[in-house]
C-alpha cells in the first residue's frame, strides 16, 4: 500500500521535463553504446558519469539507469540482423536470433527479442520494487559454492553449442577459460602464461575476445566472401518488427515466467551481472524447455530466455543498491559513484528521510517508464537499423571494424587492445578451418573469470574441500544438474548409435 | 583504378598537410596546459580511487581552464593503469592515482618499474582501515573476536593476497588472532560477503563503507591507527591495542619521472589550492579521511618511503608464521 | 590412408603438444606464488589444461582409430556444423582476407608514428575498396568523413585520446585537433 503511494508519487516525478529529457538521452546513448561492438553498456555509463556532475540527483540517476536499461536490449539488432553480439549478454541470442534469420524470420526474431525485453523489464522491476528487500536477504546468502555452480550450470551450455561434436565443443570451451587465465591473476597477483610479454600481462578481457572472434572475424569473413550477406533469405527491405501472436506467447508461458523469476533472482545475486544471467536462463531453457532439443536451431525460445534474463536483471541490480547500497555490478559500481558524487549515500537509512524517499521511488518508477521507453524506441530505431541494411556493404563493413578497433580502444585505453582483437579475428578463422566451433571459445572467455574467482574462493574459504560443491542444497542442485546435461547427450548418442549397430546387423 | 584512388586520396591529403603546416607547427609552444590532462584511475568506475579522480577533476578544471577527463584503466592491482603512465610520454599531460595497494607491490619481486619512475605530486587522501563485522553479530569487542577466533579460525573478507589487507591479516595471525584471509577482488562483493554471512569480518577503510555503517548493516570492532576515527571514539585502535600495525590506506596522484619541473609545479600547486576547497573538505568528511590527509609534493616522497618502511616491519613480523594456506 | 590419418589427428596433437607444455609452464606460476600446497594460482589453469589434454586426447586418438580401420570419411567428419554453415556455402576469397588482415596490422603498428587521423583514412578508404566499393571521389569523401566522425566522437564527446603521431605527423593531428575544437 506504502509502496503504492510513494511509487505514485515517484512516477509523477519522473514525468517532468528534465528526467524526462535525461531518461531519453539515456535510452538513446544505450541503444547506441550496446550496438556498437566493442563499446558496452558499462563503458556508456562510465561516459555519462562526468555530464552529471553539474545536474540534480534524479535526472542524473535516471539519466544512467536508463542507459543500463537500454543497454541490455538494443545489442539484439546486431546480434540478429549481422550475427554480431554488440555486448557480451547477447551471445546466446546470437546463437537462436542468427538462425531465425537465416530463415528468413529476422522480423519475427526481432519482435521477440522486443516482448521478452517488455515482459522481463516490467515484471522484474514490479517484483523488486515489492520484494527488494526480502529477496536481496536471500541473494545475499549465495556463497562462492553456490555462485560456482551457476557459472558451471552456465558452462554447460556448451552442449547446445556442441554441433555434433562435443569433443570439439568442449577442446574449444577449454581453450576459451585458458585464455581467460592468462595475465595477473586477481587472486594472488602470479603472472600466468604471459612470457614476458607486457601485452600479455594486462590480461585479455573477454571484450575483446568477443569482438575479435564475432565482430571483426565475421567481417573479414563477409569481406572474403565479397560481401554477399544481402542475398540471404530476406533482403533487407522486408525486415520490419513483427510481433508473436498472443497463442505463440501463451505456448512459450513457461519460458517467460523460468526467465523472470530466474533474471530477477539471480540478477539480485551481487556480481552476477546480466551476462551470467542471460547465459544461465539459455542454459535452462536448454535443459528443461519443453522443445529444449531444438535451441540453437533458430526458435523463440532460445531469444526470449536470454533477453528476458538480461533486461529482468537490470531491476534485480539496482534495486538492492538503493535499498541495501550494494552495488552488484559494473554498470550498479557507476551508479553508486553517481550518487556519492552528489554526496548521498545509497542504503537503507535513504528511507528514514521523506526527502530522500520520494527519491528513491522517483528512480524505480523511472525503471518501469524507461522499460516502455525503450521498447517504444526499439520499434521506431529498427526502422533505422534497416536503412543502415541498405548502405553499400563495403563501407557498412569499414565502419563496424573501426568501431571494433577504435571501440577496443577506449576501454583501457590502451594499443595492445587491439592487437589482441586482431589475432583473436584471426583465431576464428583458423577455427573455422578445422571444424573447432568459435561460440564454445567465447563462452569460455566470458564466464572463464567468475569461474575462477568463484572456485578459488570456495577452495580458501573451505580449504581445498572439492565436495563443498555437492553439500550445499543451492550449489548441489545445480552441479547435479549440470551434470546431468552434459551427460545426457553422450548417453543419448551412445544408445542410438548401439540401436543402429543392432538395427544394422540386423538388416546384414 | 589505383591510380584513381592514389589521386583522390592525395587530393584529400594535401589540404590537410598544408594546415597542419601553417598552423600546427607556428603554434607547437603555447603554454602549459593547452590541451586536456588526462587522469589514469588504475581501478574500475565507481572505486575509492575513481572518486578521488573525479572529484579533483571537477574542482581543478576551472582553475587550470582544460578538460581533465578521467580514464580507468584497471588490471593487475592497479599495475595495469601505472605502467600505461610510466610508458606514456612525460610532457605532464597524463596523470596517475596511486593507492597504497599498487605501492606495496612497487617493493616486490615481480615489479615492473620502482618508485622512482615517478613523481609523486601529492597524497590526496589519508584513511585508516579497521575490521568491521555484521550489526548483529554476537562479537560485541575486539576481545569476542579474540575469543571467538580460538574457537574457530575466522575468514576476514580482503582485496587479494599479498595486498596490505592480507599483510594486516597474517600480522594478527601472527599475534595469536586465529583470522584467515579470504580474497573478494569485487569491493561489492567483498561487502555483501560480511553481510550475508560468508565471511566473518571484512578488512576495508570506514569511508568506502560509509553507507553500511550509517545504514546499520556492519560496524568496525578495531581500526587500524593511532587515534580512533571521528564519531567512533570506543572502538579499540591499533595503538591502543598494542599492535604495531596501521598501513594506512592512501590515494596519492603521481606524474611520469622527468617531466619538466615546472610543469610538475603547476600541477602540484593546482592539487594543493583544489586541497583547501571547501569542497574538498566535504568529500574528506564524507570518505572519513584523516581531515589532513593532503600531503604536498615536497615531502610526499619522505611520506611513502616510510609508508614502505612500516610495511617492510609488517611483513618481517608475519614472516614466521604459518604458511597462508 | 596415412594422408587422412594425418588430417584427421594433427590438429588434436598440436593442442596436445601445446597443453603439454603450457602445463610444465604452470610449474613456475606455482613456484612464484611462494608455492605451499595444491591451492594456488596455479590450480585452476592446472585443471582446465587437464581436461583439455584428456578430450584431445579422447577425440584424437578416437579419429585415428577410425581412420586406420578405414571407416568412410563421413563417419569421422559427420556433417559440417549446422550453425556456420551458412558462411561457408559461399567460398572465401582468401587473398581479400590476406589484405584485409595485412590492411588492419598496418593500420594497428603504424597508429603511434603516423597518429589516429592519417592513418586511419587510408585504412577505412582500402577496407571499403577491399569490399567492392570501388567509386574514388566517393570513397575518399567517405574515409574523410568517418575518420572526422570518430576523431569528433571520441575526443570531443567522450574524451578518449587517440593517438596523435609523432614528428611531422603529430603536427597534422593537432591541426585537426584544433580545427574540430578539441582543447
Amino acid at each position: 500500500m506504502n509502496t503504492l503511494h510513494f511509487l505514485a508519487i515517484g512516477m509523477a516525478h519522473v514525468f517532468t521535463f528534465q528526467n524526462l529529457l535525461m531518461m531519453t538521452i539515456g535510452l538513446l546513448i544505450g541503444m547506441a553504446v550496446s550496438i556498437m561492438p566493442g563499446l558496452g553498456l558499462v563503458m556508456g555509463v562510465v561516459l555519462a558519469l562526468p555530464f552529471t556532475y553539474s545536474m540534480p540527483l534524479e535526472p542524473s540517476i535516471i539519466l544512467l539507469t536508463a542507459i543500463y536499461m537500454s543497454g541490455t536490449y538494443a545489442g539484439c539488432f546486431t546480434t540478429i540482423l549481422y550475427r554480431i553480439p554488440g555486448e557480451p549478454m547477447d551471445v546466446p541470442l546470437l546463437w537462436d536470433g542468427w538462425g531465425m534469420t537465416k530463415r528468413g524470420e529476422s522480423a519475427k526474431a526481432l519482435g521477440w527479442a522486443l516482448v521478452a525485453a517488455l515482459f522481463g523489464g516490467l515484471v522484474s522491476s514490479a517484483v523488486m520494487t515489492t520484494l527488494a528487500v526480502p529477496l536481496s536477504q536471500v541473494a545475499l546468502r549465495f556463497g562462492a559454492p553456490e555462485y560456482f555452480a551457476a557459472v558451471f550450470f552456465g558452462l554447460t551450455t556448451v552442449v547446445a553449442l556442441a554441433g555434433n561434436s562435443l569433443p570439439n565443443a568442449l577442446i574449444s570451451l577449454f581453450i576459451g577459460l585458458l585464455v581467460a587465465t592468462v595475465g595477473i591473476d586477481s587472486t594472488y597477483g602470479a603472472d600466468r602464461f604471459t612470457f614476458g610479454s607486457t601485452i600479455l600481462m594486462n590480461g585479455i578481457p573477454y571484450v575483446m575476445v568477443l569482438v575479435g572472434m564475432y565482430g571483426f572475424g565475421e567481417i573479414l569473413s563477409k569481406l572474403g566472401q565479397g560481401l554477399q550477406v544481402s542475398e540471404r533469405p530476406d533482403s533487407g527491405a522486408k525486415v520490419k518488427t513483427s510481433f508473436p501472436s498472443l497463442r505463440e506467447m501463451w505456448a512459450l508461458r513457461a519460458t517467460f515466467v523460468r526467465s523472470t523469476v530466474l533474471g530477477t533472482v539471480l540478477g539480485a545475486v551481487p556480481g552476477s551481472g546480466a551476462t551470467i544471467t542471460s547465459f544461465v536462463s539459455y542454459a535452462i531453457e536448454k535443459q528443461y524447455g519443453k522443445r529444449g532439443d531444438r535451441i540453437g536451431t533458430g526458435i523463440p525460445e532460445g531469444i526470449v530466455a536470454p533477453q528476458i534474463a538480461s533486461t529482468a536483471s537490470v531491476a534485480g541490480h539496482l534495486v538492492p543498491l538503493l535499498t541495501l547500497g550494494i552495488p552488484g555490478s559494473g554498470a550498479t559500481a557507476v551508479i553508486l559513484a553517481a550518487f556519492l558524487l552528489h554526496g548521498v549515500q545509497p542504503g537503507p537509512f535513504l528511507f528514514e528521510d521523506p526527502n530522500s524517499t520520494i527519491t528513491v521511488y522517483t528512480i524505480m518508477a523511472s525503471m518501469f517508464v524507461a522499460v516502455i521507453g525503450m521498447c517504444l524506441m526499439g520499434f521506431l530505431w529498427i526502422r533505422v537499423v534497416i536503412k543502415v541494411l541498405t548502405i553499400p556493404q563495403g563501407i557498412l563493413a569499414a565502419i563496424v571494424i573501426m568501431f571494433s578497433l577504435v571501440g577496443a580502444y577506449a576501454d583501457r585505453n590502451s594499443l595492445s587492445d587491439m592487437w589482441i582483437i586482431v589475432v583473436f579475428g584471426a583465431i576464428a578463422y583458423v577455427f573455422e578451418r578445422f571444424k573447432l566451433p568459435v561460440s564454445p571459445m567465447v563462452l569460455g572467455a566470458i564466464l572463464g573469470p567468475i569461474a575462477e574467482d568463484s572456485f578459488m574462493r570456495s577452495m580458501i574459504t573451505f580449504h581445498g574441500d572439492a565436495t563443498v560443491f555437492f553439500q550445499h542444497p543451492i550449489s548441489g542442485t545445480l552441479m547435479g544438474l549440470s551434470i546431468l546435461s552434459l551427460i545426457y547427450p553422450l548417453a543419448r548418442k551412445l544408445i542410438a548409435s548401439r540401436v543402429r549397430r543392432r538395427n544394422g546387423l540386423a538388416a546384414v | 583504378m589505383f591510380r584513381r584512388l592514389a589521386l583522390s586520396l592525395a587530393i584529400l591529403v594535401a589540404p590537410v598537410l598544408l594546415l597542419a603546416l601553417s598552423c600546427g607547427l607556428a603554434r607547437a609552444d603555447d603554454a602549459y596546459p593547452n590541451r586536456p590532462i588526462t587522469i589514469i584511475v588504475p581501478w574500475g568506475a565507481g572505486g575509492g580511487a575513481d572518486q578521488v579522480a573525479r572529484t579533483l577533476s571537477k574542482l581543478v578544471e576551472p582553475v587550470v581552464k582544460v578538460s581533465m577527463p578521467v580514464i580507468n584503466v584497471p588490471g593487475a592491482t592497479g599495475q595495469t593503469g601505472l605502467v600505461k603512465l610510466w610508458s606514456g610520454n612525460a610532457e605532464g599531460y597524463e596523470m596517475g592515482v596511486m593507492t597504497a595497494d599498487t605501492f606495496v607491490l612497487l617493493s616486490g619481486p615481480n615489479a615492473r618499474f620502482g618508485m622512482d619512475a615517478l613523481i609523486p605530486l601529492a597524497i590526496m587522501t589519508q584513511q585508516p582501515s579497521g575490521l568491521f563485522v555484521k550489526m548483529d553479530s554476537p562479537w560485541k569487542s575486539w576481545d569476542d573476536v579474540i575469543a571467538a577466533s580460538k574457537q574457530k579460525p575466522l575468514r576476514v573478507a580482503v582485496t587479494g593476497f599479498n595486498s596490505p589487507d592480507d599483510l594486516s591479516v597474517r600480522y594478527l595471525r601472527s599475534k595469536g588472532v586465529q583470522v584467515e584471509s579470504v580474497p573478494f577482488p569485487e569491493p561489492g562483493l567483498r561487502y555483501a560477503s560480511v553481510i550475508g554471512g560468508q565471511s566473518d569480518l571484512v578488512y576495508e577503510q570506514a569511508g568506502d563503507v560509509r553507507s553500511f555503517l550509517d545504514g546499520k548493516q556492519i560496524r568496525p570492532v578495531i581500526f587500524f591507527a593511532d587515534a580512533p576515527a571521528p564519531g567512533y571514539a570506543d572502538i579499540p585502535t591499533s595503538k591502543s591495542l598494542g599492535y604495531s600495525l596501521k598501513l594506512t590506506q592512501f590515494r596519492a596522484l603521481v606524474i611520469k619521472a622527468g617531466t619538466d619541473p615546472k610543469r610538475v609545479k603547476i600541477l602540484a600547486d593546482t592539487l594543493a589550492a583544489a586541497a583547501q576547497q571547501d569542497d574538498y573538505k566535504k568529500y574528506l568528511a564524507m570518505q572519513i579521511c584523516d581531515p589532513a590527509s593532503f600531503v604536498g609534493t615536497d615531502t610526499a616522497r619522505a611520506y611513502l618511503e616510510n609508508w614502505m618502511k612500516e610495511a617492510v616491519a609488517v611483513a618481517a613480523a608475519t614472516a614466521d608464521t604459518t604458511p597462508k594456506n | 590412408m596415412m594422408s587422412v590419418l594425418v588430417r584427421q589427428v594433427a590438429p588434436y596433437a598440436v593442442i596436445l603438444v601445446v597443453a603439454l607444455a603450457l602445463l610444465q609452464r604452470t610449474v613456475t606460476i606455482a613456484a612464484a606464488a611462494g608455492g605451499q600446497g595444491a591451492i594456488g594460482p596455479a590450480l585452476w589453469p592446472r585443471l582446465i589444461l587437464w581436461l583439455l589434454i584428456a578430450t584431445c586426447a579422447y577425440e584424437g586418438l578416437r579419429r585415428g582409430w577410425v581412420a586406420l580401420r578405414g571407416a568412410p570419411a563421413a563417419r569421422i567428419v559427420a556433417a559440417p556444423e549446422p550453425q556456420q554453415d551458412a558462411m561457408e556455402t559461399h567460398e572465401s576469397d582468401p587473398r581479400v582476407v590476406a589484405l584485409c588482415v595485412a590492411a588492419t596490422v598496418l593500420y594497428v603498428a603504424g597508429l603511434e608514428t603516423v597518429g589516429f587521423f592519417l592513418d586511419t583514412i587510408w585504412f577505412v578508404a582500402t577496407l571499403m575498396w577491399a569490399g567492392r566499393f570501388r567509386r574514388p571521389v566517393a570513397l575518399a569523401a567517405i574515409s574523410f568523413g568517418a575518420t572526422m566522425f570518430f576523431m569528433i566522437v571520441f575526443m570531443r564527446v567522450i574524451f578518449v585520446s587517440l593517438p596523435i603521431g609523432t614528428g611531422p605527423f603529430a603536427s597534422v593531428s593537432t591541426a585537426i585537433m584544433r580545427l574540430i575544437g578539441v582543447h
